[in-house]
């Protein structure tokens, strides 16, 4: 049985590695596990020249993308207010920027030296780019750079902003383009959770998401790979719960779990016949020694049992091991590269490389390349009793490090510093894109359908608007069977549902619930939320007091209704620290030229107060209690765009805030704020503007608490701009 | 800190000093350093100076610890599986950091800080003082970090910074005693395994601190006065100050628990944390409390009365944080009236240049001029203390150097590459230099003006610690053991191996 399964393998490893021979349109390369089949690749070069094609003085800490003649890499471009990620594609064969595309960051606590961390993707059918920016802004591009649509995750399912800019790569399988982030959405959502979204590559619609993992720990990058066992098309990627969860690719649907620590995982697998084996280097769930390098079995179902052999006490927690034959390579987080058997976990040989390691190795014409934070990269020939060094290069800069892992195309070694770009090897490459071969499609077993998938898996839509939804059949294997008819209702959102058809009620009231689809006794659903156009008011007082309004993202068991004086308010929790800062948004992430007005008030203890505030149109307008100040932030970590004022507040008391944004004529953004104690009259003056160069043109509603001690918010009032110049009555 | 993969760090650093100028408390009597073979080691640096030097003799200077080859193992204890926390030793006892992934108490399950004393003569587990994580995890209190401030023994007394920002004053004997001692009378466990707390000063509802990632200060003393750094720092944001009204360094009575003084010039220019340990000794005329704060500044302090005398930037005017502009994790020595201190970062943040200097604290206002008796810039980022021995300051940094230098003039005379991270701290004891590292390997050198490895042997895992002197013995801690290095008897050796056997 093993060895048929083996066979079974080898021989697909080989069919694909036949569409393999140029392109590196992922993070870990063709196959996803960090190896090529190319030949030739160089055994040397010098950052001053030798066998140098070029050097382009573009830094960062993602590893870059090959496809064709072009290189796609995503780092940060400008400075202070205008520093933003961006997407750059790069001539391979001049080493010039061809163009540039720029994403906006916004609404994220993540430092502005973290940005830029995923790799991008590319799509070998269409050439198409995709990336996912820190803040979970997501894009597609064409090949000339052209937006061919985006996504905010932040905004629309609560997409975590990643812990110090941790951020997973988009995937490519077959029609999808797959990322995942921890999230806390609306509704079942809400639940805390390492999450898998999947959309369509071409037009953006969401086809599934999936929670296959318990409660996260931490925002994690691992890289995904996709297998092959037994027939079955494995999406295998570690998750913040401290586990390496297989999934179907084509609907989400967990199949095995192997959690292995106590801390989120970082890290890929490699995989050889129904083996795959892990990595990670925090607390082990059943020793006191740190990580572990396992090899688990991966052809069942549910938990993996025991590990077919467990090294405890390896720690290797971010790079991700590659394999050659039946040997695997990881390095530790101390820059220790070892050697050890598939089979048995046996060591081989270890051999240090420096002192601190980020990069994964790449392994490639029987040599693997890796580089080190200490700014080292080096060529290593790997043996079964030792490691041969072929080459090693210190790079030159002063902190130039290496972070980044390699990538291979064409005879070329790329390496991306936090200084440069190198392209190691020939002057010129040959050639364009490797030919596509579409993903196959093995039929489905009609006699085994288990899963239907309902999609658009989430829409926003609005009163009367319709979305039409289709119910698509797997079988066991995850395989797509076809589209069939189903018995649709619908649950929670108001409106009518027929033929897969949901109509929104015609009457300006939010909503939201799910579209069901049954087929015989499979059920499958999509989530909707019915969003009514501006001007909006919410005074809570329709809301039951220990609840929040259903519709908004990450409120849930963070914002609560209760009665306060005879009067229905929204209250920031204090209760849960780990939740003390929590955004809110609450509409769609299209809407621009709006104004966002709501009362606030904080409480004080231990010389601590709250900080309150109104989101709109991605841009924050916040009175910050132990400052008493006034902020008005696009992007509160990178403060030079920032505008603030010195703003006596006094705790206890309402004040009222008011944010209006308007995009100008010019291309740029206006944002100003203004705030004052409840039963004053409002100032005439704005008290903070800002014009936005870069801009942020279009974004959801929301209001914004971090809460040491409770936080209270009243009377919330989005309108257009072009009724915002009216004074609101004062509260009651 | 890693914060991207956080890792953090709060090692600090070390030392031991001659306290002989001072007046302490006749409980230091015994903690000089160069009191041969017979010293406890009672707090962080072994003496308030916090110079990392000891004259003990007979220190081992090999070992082994593999399995079955043990050499010159007196014993070995399980720590949980990250310890942060230096030993410290006094009274018979050992007490070490760690967290609590060696659960001693079933009752006290999941992740914890834990403070663990054992039998200094033969590593018996005695007593562990448990404390619950901050609920809002890592930006306040770092998952599985456990405890990383070392203790402060004076007599019967035991104070250190919980996870939770809390200085606490625990009975040395524990509830084996048959008593509740001090105004805490509601813990929760009583057993004899469990810690008799006498007081409890909370840092974040006392005044307001914020502690980024972990509370790690290590408390030291001066007459009534004990002195902690409050971690106060940046949120995840790792650019906003939520908490810029708390003080960076508090003295507090150590009899009653009840602030004295505090002092906040650094407000909200915190680059990211303030992790230093306080560090006391004479500068001219004056016992002065020198305190490296989150703005990247060394500040002064008269003891008594926490009227700051002077501050220190420690980085160039034109550096830029994160890159080039550092902060100030080492804890600082003092040595004949000079303070020596590098500066760093969190280990997180990976490796960059770095900045030593000897200052003279006898000077007052900004003498970032005035006082710089020396610069070195050949040293990178660092968190570790220094050690001053015969005119020779021995620094180590986190890129994995040690640095070998003329304590007067700051010029090297050598250094040394360990291949791997340094946490820890070099130490000297009697004329010899020990240095742990993060490949879980402990070195032995010289210390002396050339450079000569007497030895290097390995600790089983990262030593993220220093080894520290006492009474004849090293004790030094890697991720999740407690080695007593030293002359086995036999007969010992065999009860140890008997109790590793059981706790496996």
């Amino acid at each position: 049985m093993t060895k048929r399964i083996l066979q079974f393998t080898c021989t697909g490893l080989l069919a694909v590695s036949l569409l393999a021979a140029g392109d590196w349109n992922d993070y870990r390369g063709p196959r996803r596990d960090g190896t090529s089949d190319e030949k030739g690749l160089p055994n040397s070069w010098s950052p001053a020249g030798d066998n140098l094609a070029w050097k382009l003085p573009l830094g960062g800490r993602s590893t870059p993308v090959v496809h064709g003649n072009r290189l796609y890499m995503l780092n940060t471009a400008g400075k202070g207010a205008t520093l933003t990620e961006r997407v750059a594609a790069i001539d391979v064969d001049t080493g010039k920027l061809v163009w540039e595309h720029l994403m906006p960051v916004y609404q994220s606590d993540v430092p502005p030296h973290r940005a830029a961390w995923a790799s991008p993707a590319v799509d070998p059918e269409t050439g198409n780019i995709y990336a996912i920016g820190v803040g979970g802004y997501m894009v597609a591009l064409n090949a000339a750079g052209k937006l061919v649509w985006k996504k905010s995750i932040v905004e629309e399912y609560g997409l975590v902003t990643t812990h110090g800019g941790r951020t997973s790569s988009p995937v490519i399988f077959a029609d999808l383009v797959i990322v995942s982030s921890v999230s806390t959405g609306w509704g079942e959502q809400a639940r805390p959770a390492t999450r898998f979204f999947a959309m369509n590559k071409k037009t953006g619609e969401m086809v599934w998401i999936s929670a296959p993992g318990g409660r996260p720990f931490d925002t994690t990058y691992s890289p995904a790979v996709i297998a092959e066992v037994n027939g079955m098309k494995m999406f295998i990627a570690g998750n913040g719960d401290g586990g390496m969860h297989g999934m179907k690719p084509l609907t989400g649907e967990p199949i095995w779990s192997y959690v292995m620590s106590k801390r989120g995982i970082n890290t890929g697998a490699v995989v050889l016949g129904k083996y795959a084996v892990v990595s990670h280097s925090e607390e082990n769930l059943d020793t006191s020694e740190m990580g572990q390098l396992a090899a688990i079995d991966i052809s069942g179902k549910g938990p993996v049992k025991a590990p077919r052999w467990v090294l405890k006490g390896f720690q290797g927690g971010y790079s991700s091991p590659v394999m050659d034959g039946d040997r695997v390579y990881q390095v530790d987080n101390g820059a220790n590269l070892f050697a050890f058997d598939f089979h048995t976990g046996k060591q081989l040989w270890q051999h240090n490389l420096g002192t601190i390691q980020k990069a994964s190795p790449v392994w490639a014409d029987g040599k693997l390349y890796v580089g080190t934070e200490n700014g080292k990269f080096l060529i290593l020939r790997p043996h079964s009793d030792k490691c041969e060094v072929v080459d090693e290069d210190q790079l030159p800069g002063s902190q130039e490090q290496v972070i980044a892992s390699a990538a291979v195309s064409r005879g070329r070694v790329y390496v991306v510093s936090t200084d440069a770009i190198y392209a190691i090897g020939k002057k010129r490459t040959p050639g364009g894109p490797d030919p596509y071969k579409p993903e196959p499609a093995p039929p489905a077993d009609a006699n085994a359908i288990s899963h239907v998938q309902i999609v658009p898996a989430e829409v926003i839509v609005k009163p009367g608007e319709t979305v039409q939804f289709k119910a698509r059949l797997f079988d066991q294997m995850g395989r797509f069977y076809k589209e069939d008819t189903v018995e649709w209702t619908v649950e929670g959102a108001r409106g009518t549902v027929a033929n897969g058809t949901f109509k929104a009620d015609s009457a300006p009231a939010a909503s939201a619930g799910v579209v069901k689809g049954k087929w015989k006794e499979l059920t499958g659903q999509a989530r909707v939320r019915v969003i009514p156009p501006l001007p909006w008011s919410e005074d809570f007082e329709s809301i039951a007091p220990g609840q929040a309004p259903r519709t908004w993202t990450n409120v849930t068991n963070k914002y609560v209704v209760r009665e306060v004086e005879g009067k229905k308010v929204l209250v920031k929790l204090a209760d849960n620290a780990f939740t003390k800062r929590a955004r809110v948004f609450m509409g769609p992430t299209t809407w621009s030229n709006y104004t966002v007005e709501a009362e606030v008030m904080a409480t004080e203890k231990r010389r601590q107060m709250g900080d309150a505030g109104v989101v709109a149109q991605r841009y924050q307008l916040a009175l910050f209690g132990n400052h008493q100040r006034l902020e008005l932030q696009a992007w509160q970590p990178e403060t030079e765009r920032t505008a603030l004022t010195d703003f006596k507040w006094t705790k206890d008391t309402w004040y009222r805030l008011k944010l209006e944004v308007q995009n100008m004529p010019d291309g740029k953004v206006r944002a100003r704020g203004k705030a004052w104690a409840v039963g004053e009259p409002e100032p005439d003056k704005w008290l903070l503007e800002r014009i936005d160069p870069l801009g942020n043109k279009e974004g959801s509603p929301g209001i914004y608490a971090d809460a040491p001690f409770e936080v209270f918010f009243d009377n919330l009032k989005v309108t257009p701009n072009s009724t915002a110049g009216t004074k609101v009555a004062a509260r009651q | 800190m890693k914060l991207f993969q956080h890792r953090a760090l709060f090692l600090t650093g070390a030392a031991i000093t001659a306290l002989t100028a001072l007046s302490f408390g006749p409980h230091l009597a015994n903690v000089m350093a160069g009191d041969p073979g017979s010293a406890d080691w009672p707090m962080w640096g072994g003496t308030a100076d916090r110079n990392m030097v000891s004259n003990m003799k007979g220190a081992v200077t090999t070992w082994d610890v593999s399995k079955g080859k043990e050499k010159n193992v007196k014993w070995k204890a399980a720590l949980g599986s990250q310890t942060y926390g230096n030993p410290v030793v006094a009274g018979g006892q050992v007490y070490v950091g760690t967290n609590n992934e060696a659960m001693r108490d079933p009752k006290q399950p999941g992740d914890k800080g834990v403070l663990m004393a054992f039998r200094e003569s033969d590593g018996e587990f005695l007593w562990q003082h448990v404390t619950d994580k901050l609920a809002a995890g890592r930006v306040n209190d770092w998952p599985f970090q456990g405890v990383c401030s070392s203790p402060l023994v004076e007599g019967n007394i035991v104070y250190y910074v919980t996870n939770r920002g809390e200085v606490v004053a625990l009975d040395a004997k524990g509830f084996r005693d048959g008593n509740n001692d001090g105004t805490v009378k509601d813990e929760k466990f009583h057993g004899e395994k469990d810690a008799d707390v006498l007081w409890k000063f909370d840092m974040m509802e006392e005044v307001g601190a914020f502690p980024h990632n972990m509370s790690n200060s290590s408390p030291v003393s001066h007459g009534d006065l004990l002195y902690v750094m409050t971690a106060n720092g940046q949120d995840e944001s790792h650019v906003h100050v939520p908490s810029p009204r708390a003080p960076s360094i508090i003295a507090i009575n150590k009899k009653t628990g009840k602030l004295v003084w505090e002092d906040n010039s650094v407000g909200e220019k915190i680059l990211h944390g303030q992790w230093a340990s306080p560090a006391v000794g004479k500068i001219g005329d004056v016992v002065q409390v020198v305190s490296p704060q989150g703005d990247g500044w060394i500040r002064g302090y008269e003891a008594v009365t926490g009227k700051k005398l002077w501050e220190f930037d420690s980085n160039p005017k034109d550096s830029v944080w994160p890159k080039t502009r550092n902060e100030t994790i080492s804890t600082p020595i003092i040595v004949d009236g000079v303070v020596y201190q590098a500066n760093g970062q969190d280990p997180e943040h990976g490796e960059g240049p770095g900045h030593l200097y000897a200052i003279d604290g006898t000077k007052r206002g900004d003498i970032t001029k005035t006082g710089q008796i020396w610069h070195y810039d050949k040293i990178r980022r660092s968190i570790s203390t220094g050690a001053v021995y015969n005119g020779l300051l021995f620094y180590a940094d986190f890129s994995g150097f040690l640095h070998c230098l003329d304590a007067k003039t700051g010029k090297a005379h050598w250094t040394h590459d360990m291949l791997a991270a340094i946490w820890g701290s070099p130490i000297v004891v009697d004329g010899k230099v020990y240095l742990g590292d993060e490949d879980g390997d402990m070195a032995v050198l010289e210390a002396a003006p050339a450079k000569k490895l007497i030895f290097e042997g390995s600790l089983g895992s990262s030593v993220y610690s220093t080894p520290v002197p006492a009474n004849g013995v090293l004790f030094v801690a890697n991720r999740n053991e407690l080695y007593a290095l030293g002359e086995a008897k036999k007969a010992s050796m065999f009860r140890t191996i008997e109790r590793i056997l059981a706790l496996r």
